[in-house]
C-alpha cells in the first residue's frame, strides 16, 4: 500500500495543534485571507487544507494573556480570528510581567553570605517566590500550556503607548522566517482567538500564494532588512531614498533547516553529518553580495576529494565581494570558494547592478585578505576549525573552552558554579573534545539560540543587561521546550525540593516539579563567570567563536 | 564518547560539593540513580514515591530517571522498584577536611598536653634543648637548670604561657652575680647626656651559642648601632682623639724632658749619669697603661741629691733687740751661769769656796749692767713672726713677744714652739714639723739667746737635720723626701687655703712665712722647684708629692707593654727618633713646659711631647694590617665585677 | 602560556628580590644588635600564612577575588620562597630540641608534598590526553561496572551459542579479577603500560582453544578490556592527582598548630 499512500511531510504526522474539526478548517477557509488562495498552486503533497489542519491550530486568549513578549524567538505567526489585541508600543511592558527576571547583581556581601546561606540538598527552592508570578493554564489539551497573563489592562492600557490589532491581523511572521526576535510585546485585549501557524505552514504559504508572499515579503522588506542594510559598512551614506531602491531591489532567501538543531541531533545520534545545502558554488560567476542576516555558513574550498573549510561566516558576515569588485574592475573572475549553509542562515542577495550603481563608485574598497588565501595554512592547522564547525560550536558566543593539558580534573569551577547557584552546579565537565580541547557542556550563550523558540511563558530569554541567555527560574513551567532544543545537551531539567530534601510535586497529580538550570554566566554575581576566576591552572576559558582569536590564540 | 549516555534527560549534574558518594560505587558496583542523602544516609531504596489518584497507584518517578515505569506499584502503594540501602562513604575531599582537622587538633591537643605536663612543667620544658651555654654559666647553672636565668622555666602552665606575652626579667638575674661601676642598664654603666636608653644585658650578650663563644665580643657595628655617629674602622673615620692625648692635665713633677734631653744628659759633667734612652727612667717592664719613672731614688738621685742638702728652711732668727727684756735671774737659773758669770765665780773663787763652807750667804758681785747691746742685727725669721703673729720690722710689736719665747723655749723646749704651731695647723699635728728637734737643743740655743750671745755649735753640722746656728735655729733636709720639709711646705700651703682672719698689716708677715718657705730658689721651697703646686677643688693649693698617673679613662685601654714588645725586638734603639718611643711620643722642643707651671691649675698645660693623634696609630691600626676593632681598645663596662657573695660552696655549709 | 610565564617570572623576581634583602639583612644584624631571627621569623610566619589563605580564597568562589591561577602563583613562588627562608632562618638544617624539630620535620613534608604535587599536576593531564578518553574520577565505578556486565554478557552470550565454556572458565580464572576494579595501580602511576601487557597475555595464553566464534567474542573483550585499562590510568592519574592534597594540607594544618607554638615558646624564652 506505500505507493497509494500519496507522499505528505513528515511533521504532518505530528500535528502542530490537536486534531482540527473538519468545521473549523472549513470556516478557516472561508477566512478572507484564505478564501483567495489559488489552492490549485499548491502541490499535491501539502494541499491547502492539509496545511492549514496540520500546521496551523487555533487558540483562545483570555482577556490579558500575554501572546508574544518582545524579545522571543518563536517559530510561529499569529493570525487574528476574532477579538482585539493590543501591541505594546513604548515603553516597553515590564519585564516582570512577561515572564522575565530583572538581573540584579548582588553586592559584595550578598555575595559573601552564599559561603553559609547555600544549601547542601541539591535543588532547593524557596517556593514563596513562586505564588506571586501570574501563571495559569491555556486551552491546548494534551500538552502542558501555561500563560502568562496581565492582571490589570487598564493600569497598563494607561501606562503603555499601545495599538489595536484586530480580526484579520497577521503578526510574528518574521520570527518564524527570520529569526528575528519578537519587536513588541502583544496581548489579548478582550477573549480573542487566534490562529496560530506554525513556520513550516507559513513558509508554504508564502512560496505559493502570490499575495501571502507580497504580504510577508514587504514586511520583511520593511522590518527587517531596511534595518540590516543601514547598519551595513556597505551602504553607509546612502540616503533613504536610495536605500529604498537598494532596499527593493535586494532579494532574500533562507538555506537550511529553521530548526536546525532538531535535525542536526538526529543526525549526529545516527552518526551521519548534517546535509549542508550549498548557496554558492566555486567556479560559478558571482552574481551578487550575500550578506548573511542570521544563522551560519562555511566557506570551502575544493580539496583532493574532499571540501576543505575555510572559515565560517555569521551574522554581518558577507561573501562575494572581493570577487564581484575584481569584476567591476574588468576581470573575469569566477567565485574562488564555495558557501554552504550550515543549521540555518538567512541571507541577503543584494543585485551586483546595485552595487555598481551605489557601492563600487564610492570607492571604500578596502583590502581584505581573500578568503583562498586561508588556504594556505596546512590541514592540521585548520583541523580544529573543521571539528568545531562541525559540532556547530561556532554558534557559541561564551563557550566554556578547557584545555585538557593543564586541566588537573580538581573539579574546583564546578564548585565555583554551585557556590553562585546556591549549592547547584550548572555544567558538567565533561564534553567532546578535539586533541587537548574540549567544550564542556556548559550553555555558550549561542548567538542562534535556538533554546528561545517557543518557551510558553517566555521564563527563557535575552538578559537586557548582559546579553546572556537565562532562565528565569520563578515563571520556568519546566515543560522542557528549551531543553530539548538545544542542540548540546546545555539546558537541564531539575527535580526541585524543599529545604528538608523532599521532591516538590505538583498539587494536583503529584508528578515532581521540574525546572530548566543552565549556566547564566553568574549574572546575579559580581566579578562575572566564577568557573573562569576559580581555575588555578588556567585551563578554562569562555571563548567566543565568533571572534578572530578564537583560532588564532584559544585554540592553536 | 561516553556523552551520549549523558544526555540532559537522562543524566544528574555531576556534584562534586557533595561530601558523600554512593556506597555501591565504593564498592565498584553500579551507583544508584539518586544517590546518597547529603547528610551521609541512603538516599532511598525505592525509585519513587507512589500517589493515589483516584482510585489506583501511580508511579511518581521523575523523568529524569525515565519518568513513570512500567510496572507501576504494587496494589497495596508500594513502589515495585527497590533496592537495598547502600553505606555511603565519604568524598575524597570530605576526608581531606576532616583529616586536616585531625591533624591540626592532634597538634592543639598534643601541645596543650605539653604545656601542663609534669609537675610545674617539668616534662614541657625538659625536652627543650636550646643550645650549650658557655662555659662559665655552664658550671654553675647544673642543678636549677633553665630557671636559674629563665624565670618562667618549670612554672605551671598558665603562667608560663601568659610570660610569653611580657618580657623576661632577665637583668635582673645576671645581676645576681655581675657587678659594675654604675647602673647595669645605663649605656656604659653611666649618665651620658644624650639618648640614655635603658639597656638590658641580651640587647647585646646572647647565650646559648657553644661552650667556648665569646659572649663578650662585639663587632664594630654592633658598637655602631647605637652611636650616632657611624665609625667604618679606626683608620677611616674613627673621631680625632682630644687636643693633647695622651696629656690632659700638667704633669706633678716639673721634668722638663727638652732641657734635660736636649741640654742637660749631654753636658759632659753628667753625661756619665744621665740615661742612655727612655728606658733609662721609665720602667719598660711593668709597663701598662703608664710607662712609669721610677722612683727618685733611680732616677733623679744621680743628679739631684746634692742640692737636696744644702736647702735649709730657717725656723726661727733671733732678731736685733733694744733692750733686754729677759730676766737675768731666770736665764740664770734656766741655764745656768754664763761664761761672764763663770769668769766673775772664778775671780772670786776662794771668797764664794769660803762662804759656802761658812755657810755664809754667797753674795756675788754685782754684775754690772753694761749697756745693752743686741748681739744680733738681724731680722726676725718669717716663720716666728708668722707664729707670734708680730710684725717683722716692728721692733716695739717683736721684742717682747720674741724674747718671751726664747725664754720660754730655755725653759720648756720644743713645747712653745710646738703650741704655737698647734694654733696654726689646727688639724694636722705640730710634732711632724718638729720632728727631730730635741728639746736640748733649744734649750741651748735658747739659753745663748737668753744670755744675748750668739750660739755656737759643738761642731759643724754636717749630718743635716736640726741645728742652731749663731742666732737662727735651721733645719737642714736630710734627703729626697724629708718628711720635716715636706710637713713646712704643706704647712705653708695649708695658710695659702685662705684659713686665716688677717688683719692688713699682718697678711705681709704671712706673704713672707709662705714666700721663704716655698720660694723655690731658697730653702726648703726647693722641694717646688720639681713639685707642682696645683688648685685643690675647694680653692686652696697642695703640692703634688706623688707621681700623678694619667687620668683614669674608664673606657679605653691601652698598653704600651704589648706595643713595646713589638716596637723593640731586640736591637732596635729606643732612642732612634723614628723608632721605639719615639714613634709615637714625639718631643716638642719648643713646648712652653715650663710656663705652665707658673699658675696653679693642672690642666692648663704644655706638654713636652706634641700629642699622639689618630693617624699615630693608624699606622699600624689600618686597613690589612693590625686588628683595629672597638673592643680592642674600648670598652664597653664600667669596671665589671662579680658580687662575690652569691659564690657560695655549698659542700662546705655544714 | 606568556601571559603564564611572564607571571611566574614576575613573581619568582619579587620574591628573590625579598629574600636577597631578607638574606642580606640577616647577615648584617648579626654583627649589629639587631635579632635577625625575629625579623625573618616573623616574616617566615607572615609568608605561611599568606599561603595558607590560598585554601581560605579557594572557599570563596563566589566572591569576585583575584582570579585563582594568580593565587597558585603566588602560593607556587611563595612555597619556594618559604624554603629559603627556612633556611635563612634556622642557619641550619636540623635544629636541636623536639618542638623545633617537630616543626622542621612538618614544614619539610609540606614542602615536599607540595613540590610532588606540582610536578605531578603538571605532568599528568597529558598523559590523560593520550589516553584518548575523558571521564570524571565520580563516575569510574559506574562506567567499570557496565563495562563490567557487558563483558560478563558476552561470556554468557559466548557459552550460550558455542556451547563451550572455555571461555567462560579463562574469565572467571583471569579476566573476572581485572574488571572487578581499577587494577594496576602503581604502574599506571609511573607511566607504565603492564595492565596491556598482561592482557594480551591472557589473550594469547587462551587463544590456541578458541575457534572463530569464540574468537570473535574475545575480542570485543579485548575491546572492552582495552577501554577498562584507559579508565584505569585514568583512575591512577586522578587518585594521585587527588590523593597527594591528602597529605599536603593535613600537613600544612599541622604546621600552622606548630608554628603558632613555636612563636609561644621562643617568646617565652628569648624575649
Amino acid at each position: 500500500m506505500a505507493n497509494a499512500i500519496i507522499a505528505r511531510p513528515q511533521r504532518w504526522d505530528a500535528p502542530f495543534g490537536p486534531e482540527m474539526a473538519d468545521d473549523d478548517v472549513n470556516r478557516l477557509l472561508k477566512l478572507p485571507e484564505f478564501s483567495n488562495i489559488d489552492s490549485d498552486s499548491f502541490p499535491k503533497h501539502t494541499p491547502l487544507d492539509g496545511i492549514i489542519r496540520n500546521d496551523s491550530r487555533i487558540v483562545k486568549y483570555q482577556p490579558g494573556d500575554i501572546i508574544v513578549r518582545e524579545g522571543d524567538y518563536g517559530n510561529s505567526a499569529f493570525l487574528v480570528i476574532s477579538g482585539n489585541l493590543r501591541v505594546v508600543i513604548a515603553p516597553s511592558l515590564p519585564r516582570n510581567l512577561i515572564g522575565r527576571q530583572a538581573s540584579k547583581k548582588k553586592n559584595f556581601f550578598e555575595a559573601l553570605s552564599q559561603l553559609w546561606t547555600n544549601h547542601t540538598m541539591p535543588e532547593v527552592r524557596d517556593t514563596s517566590r513562586y505564588g506571586s508570578q501570574a501563571l495559569r493554564e491555556g486551552n491546548i489539551r494534551g500538552e502542558s500550556d501555561a500563560r502568562v497573563f496581565l492582571q490589570d489592562i487598564p493600569s497598563v492600557l494607561d501606562k503603555h503607548n499601545t495599538a489595536q490589532l484586530g480580526p484579520s491581523s497577521l503578526f510574528g511572521e518574521l520570527a518564524a522566517l527570520g529569526r528575528v526576535p519578537r519587536t513588541a510585546s502583544i496581548f489579548s485585549e478582550d477573549e480573542a482567538e487566534l490562529l496560530e501557524i506554525r513556520w513550516q505552514g507559513l513558509r508554504e504559504l508564502r512560496k505559493y500564494d502570490p499575495d501571502w508572499r507580497k504580504t510577508i515579503d514587504e514586511r520583511y522588506r520593511e522590518n527587517a532588512l531596511k534595518v540590516h542594510l543601514k547598519s551595513s559598512p556597505y551602504f553607509k551614506g546612502l540616503s533613504q531614498e536610495e536605500l529604498n531602491e537598494v532596499a527593493d531591489a535586494t532579494l532574500f532567501e533562507s538555506h537550511g533547516s529553521f530548526e536546525w538543531h532538531v535535525s542536526y541531533k538526529r543526525m549526529r545520534d545516527q552518526g551521519k553529518s548534517d546535509k549542508e545545502p550549498i548557496i554558492a558554488r566555486q567556479g560559478e560567476y558571482p552574481d551578487g553580495l550575500l550578506m548573511i542576516r542570521a544563522g551560519f555558513a562555511r566557506v570551502t574550498i575544493k580539496m583532493g576529494n574532499g571540501e576543505r573549510t575555510l572559515t565560517y561566516l555569521g551574522a554581518g558576515d558577507s561573501f562575494g565581494h572581493d570577487e564581484l569588485w575584481s569584476s567591476h574592475l574588468g576581470n573575469d573572475v569566477s567565485l574562488e570558494t564555495s558557501l554552504k549553509a550550515v543549521g540555518y542562515v538567512d541571507l541577503l542577495r543584494v543585485p551586483a547592478p546595485i552595487l555598481e550603481k551605489y557601492v563600487f563608485n564610492k570607492d571604500q574598497y578596502s583590502k581584505s585578505r581573500p578568503l583562498h588565501q586561508l588556504a594556505t595554512h596546512a590541514v592540521a592547522q585548520d583541523a580544529p576549525l573543521e571539528w568545531a564547525v562541525e559540532q556547530r560550536f561556532i554558534n557559541g558566543t561564551k563557550a566554556m573552552l578547557i584545555d585538557l593539558n593543564r586541566c588537573v580534573r580538581c573539579d574546583d569551577c564546578v564548585r565555583a558554579c554551585a557556590s553562585t547557584h546556591g549549592g547547584n552546579p550548572r555544567f558538567i565537565r565533561h564534553g567532546r573534545t578535539f586533541d587537548h580541547w574540549m567544550v564542556a557542556n556548559a550553555c555558550m550563550h549561542c548567538a542562534d539560540p535556538v533554546c528561545m523558540i517557543g518557551c510558553p511563558t517566555g521564563a527563557i530569554h535575552r538578559s537586557l543587561e548582559t546579553g546572556a541567555v537565562v532562565i528565569n527560574d520563578d515563571t520556568c513551567i519546566g515543560c522542557g521546550t528549551c531543553a530539548n532544543s538545544c542542540p548540546y545537551n546545555n539546558i537541564r531539567l531539575v527535580d526541585i525540593r524543599n529545604a528538608d530534601g523532599k521532591l516538590l510535586r505538583d498539587p494536583e497529580n503529584q508528578k515532581p516539579i521540574t525546572k530548566a538550570t543552565k549556566c547564566d554566566l553568574c549574572e546575579t554575581n559580581p566579578g562575572g563567570p566564577a568557573c573562569v576566576r576559580a581555575c588555578p591552572h588556567d585551563a578554562l576559558k569562555r571563548v567566543d567563536f565568533q571572534g578572530d582569536e578564537t583560532f588564532g590564540a584559544a585554540i592553536s | 564518547m561516553n556523552q551520549d549516555k549523558f544526555k540532559h534527560d537522562s543524566s544528574h549534574y555531576e556534584r562534586p560539593t557533595q561530601k558523600y558518594r554512593c556506597g555501591r560505587a565504593a564498592v565498584w558496583g553500579k551507583p544508584c540513580e539518586f544517590g546518597p542523602h547529603v547528610s551521609g544516609k541512603c538516599g532511598g531504596t525505592t525509585e519513587c514515591r507512589p500517589e493515589k489518584i483516584g482510585d489506583r497507584w501511580q508511579c511518581r518517578r521523575t523523568a529524569i530517571a525515565g519518568g513513570p515505569c512500567d510496572l507501576g506499584p504494587s496494589f497495596d502503594g508500594t513502589c515495585n522498584h527497590s533496592r537495598p540501602p547502600c553505606h555511603p562513604r565519604r568524598s575524597l575531599r570530605s576526608l581531606r577536611g576532616i583529616i586536616a582537622i585531625a591533624a591540626f587538633s592532634v597538634v592543639i591537643a598534643t601541645i596543650a598536653l605539653m604545656l601542663s605536663l609534669g609537675d610545674g612543667g617539668k616534662a614541657r620544658d625538659s625536652i627543650i634543648e636550646a643550645g650549650p651555654l658557655t662555659g662559665g654559666h655552664e658550671n654553675f647553672t647544673g642543678t636549677e637548670g633553665c630557671a636559674s636565668c629563665h624565670t618562667s622555666h618549670d612554672e605551671d602552665a598558665g603562667d608560663w604561657f601568659l610570660s610569653a606575652f611580657h618580657e623576661q626579667e632577665m637583668t635582673e638575674k645576671c645581676l645576681d652575680c655581675h657587678t659594675f661601676g654604675g647602673d647595669a642598664r645605663r649605656t656604659h654603666n653611666s649618665i651620658f647626656a644624650s639618648k640614655a636608653i635603658t639597656t638590658e644585658c641580651t640587647m647585646c650578650h646572647t647565650e646559648h651559642k657553644g661552650e667556648n663563644a665569646n659572649i663578650q665580643m662585639m663587632s664594630d657595628s654592633q658598637c655602631n648601632h647605637c652611636h650616632e655617629t657611624q665609625i667604618d674602622s679606626f683608620s677611616k673615620n674613627h673621631p680625632k682623639f682630644s687636643d693633647n692625648y695622651p696629656h690632659d692635665r700638667r704633669t706633678s713633677i716639673k721634668f722638663d724632658h727638652v732641657s734635660h734631653l736636649t741640654t742637660h744628659f749631654t753636658d759632659q759633667r753628667y753625661s756619665e749619669k744621665a740615661p742612655a734612652d727612655c728606658i733609662g727612667c721609665h720602667a719598660v717592664d711593668t709597663a701598662d697603661r703608664a710607662v712609669r719613672p721610677g722612683t727618685f731614688e733611680k732616677s733623679c738621685m744621680q743628679c739631684h741629691n746634692q742640692a737636696i742638702q744644702e736647702r735649709e728652711l730657717v725656723v726661727m732668727r733671733l732678731p736685733e733687740f733694744e733692750e733686754n727684756l729677759i730676766d737675768n735671774d731666770a736665764v740664770l737659773s734656766t741655764c745656768g751661769p754664763t761664761i761672764e758669770n763663770w769668769e766673775v765665780i772664778s775671780e772670786n773663787l776662794s771668797d764664794i769656796v769660803e762662804a759656802v763652807e761658812a755657810g755664809d750667804e754667797v753674795e756675788l758681785p754685782e754684775y754690772e749692767e753694761e749697756e745693752y747691746e743686741s748681739v744680733s742685727l738681724e731680722e726676725a725669721s718669717p716663720i716666728n713672726s708668722f707664729l707670734l703673729e708680730v710684725l717683722i720690722d716692728d721692733m716695739d710689736s717683736y721684742s717682747e713677744p720674741i724674747q718671751e719665747l726664747v725664754l720660754r723655749l730655755a725653759e720648756e723646749g720644743t713645747a712653745p714652739l710646738e703650741d704655737l704651731i698647734g694654733e696654726r695647723f689646727n688639724n694636722q699635728g705640730s710634732g711632724r714639723l718638729l720632728s727631730g728637734l730635741s728639746s736640748e737643743l733649744v734649750k741651748r740655743i735658747a739659753c745663748a739667746w737668753a744670755a744675748n750671745l750668739e750660739y755656737e755649735a759643738p761642731a759643724e753640722n754636717t749630718a743635716g737635720g736640726w741645728y742652731g746656728d749663731a742666732l737662727e735655729l735651721r733645719y737642714a733636709p736630710l734627703q729626697h723626701g724629708d718628711p720635716v720639709a715636706k710637713n713646712w711646705i704643706n704647712f705653708a700651703l695649708h695658710t695659702k687655703n685662705g684659713h686665716l682672719d688677717d688683719t692688713e698689716d699682718y697678711q705681709s708677715v704671712v706673704e713672707e712665712m709662705q714666700q721663704i718657705i716655698l720660694d723655690p730658689k731658697e730653702g726648703v721651697g726647693a722641694c717646688t722647684k720639681c713639685h707642682a703646686i696645683s688648685n685643690t677643688e675647694d680653692g686652696g693649693w697642695q703640692a703634688e708629692w706623688a707621681y700623678q698617673p694619667s687620668n683614669l679613662r674608664p673606657y679605653t685601654y691601652y698598653s704600651h707593654g704589648a706595643h713595646i714588645t713589638m716596637l723593640n725586638p731586640e736591637g732596635v734603639n729606643l732612642m732612634d727618633p723614628n723608632n721605639g718611643c719615639r714613634t709615637c711620643h714625639k718631643i716638642n722642643e719648643k713646648s712652653a713646659y715650663k710656663d705652665a707651671f707658673e699658675q696653679h691649675d693642672p690642666n692648663i698645660f704644655d706638654s713636652n711631647f706634641f700629642p699622639i693623634d689618630q693617624t699615630t696609630c693608624a699606622q699600624c691600626h689600618g686597613e690589612g694590617q693590625v686588628k683595629q676593632d672597638c673592643q680592642l681598645c674600648h670598652n664597653y663596662h664600667l669596671s665589671p665585677g662579680f658580687d662575690l657573695r652569691t659564690v657560695e660552696n655549698e659542700e662546705t655549709m655544714d | 602560556m606568556n601571559a603564564i610565564v611572564i607571571r611566574y617570572t614576575l613573581m619568582l623576581a619579587a620574591a628573590t628580590a625579598g629574600l636577597v634583602a631578607l638574606g642580606v639583612y640577616s647577615h648584617l644584624a648579626e654583627t649589629s644588635l639587631q635579632r635577625s631571627e625575629f625579623v625573618t621569623g616573623y616574616a617566615l610566619f607572615g609568608l605561611i600564612l599568606l599561603l595558607a589563605m590560598f585554601n581560605a580564597r579557594k572557599k570563596l568562589p563566589m566572591l569576585p577575588l583575584i582570579r585563582s591561577a594568580y593565587w597558585l602563583a603566588a602560593h607556587v613562588v611563595g612555597g619556594i620562597a618559604a624554603i629559603a627562608l627556612f633556611f635563612i632562618h634556622t642557619g641550619s638544617i636540623w635544629p636541636t630540641g623536639a618542638y623545633e624539630q617537630a616543626l622542621a620535620i612538618v614544614f619539610y613534608l609540606v614542602s615536599l608534598s607540595g613540590i610532588f604535587g606540582y610536578v605531578v599536576q603538571r605532568i599528568y593531564p597529558r598523559r590523560l590526553v593520550q589516553t584518548d578518553l575523558e571521564i570524571i574520577f565520580e563516575r569510574i565505578p559506574g562506567e567499570l561496572a557496565e563495562i563490567r556486565e557487558e563483558a560478563e554478557l558476552e561470556i554468557h552470550e559466548c557459552t550460550k551459542e558455542t556451547g563451550s565454556d572455555t571461555l567462560a572458565r579463562h574469565y572467571i580464572e583471569t579476566l573476572s579479577w581485572y574488571f572487578r576494579r581499577p587494577r594496576f595501580f602503581l604502574n599506571s602511576a609511573f607511566g607504565g603500560d603492564a595492565g596491556n601487557h598482561w592482557l594480551r597475555n591472557q589473550y594469547r595464553s587462551v587463544d590456541r582453544y578458541l575457534n572463530e566464534v569464540e574468537r570473535s567474542y574475545l575480542n570485543r573483550i579485548a575491546n572492552l578490556a582495552g577501554m577498562k585499562s584507559k579508565i584505569d590510568v585514568h583512575y591512577a592519574c586522578q587518585s594521585v592527582m587527588k590523593g597527594w592534597l591528602l597529605l599536603h594540607l593535613p600537613l600544612a594544618a599541622g604546621l600552622l598548630g606548630l608554628m603558632f607554638w613555636h612563636i609561644i615558646v621562643v617568646n617565652v624564652y628569648a624575649i
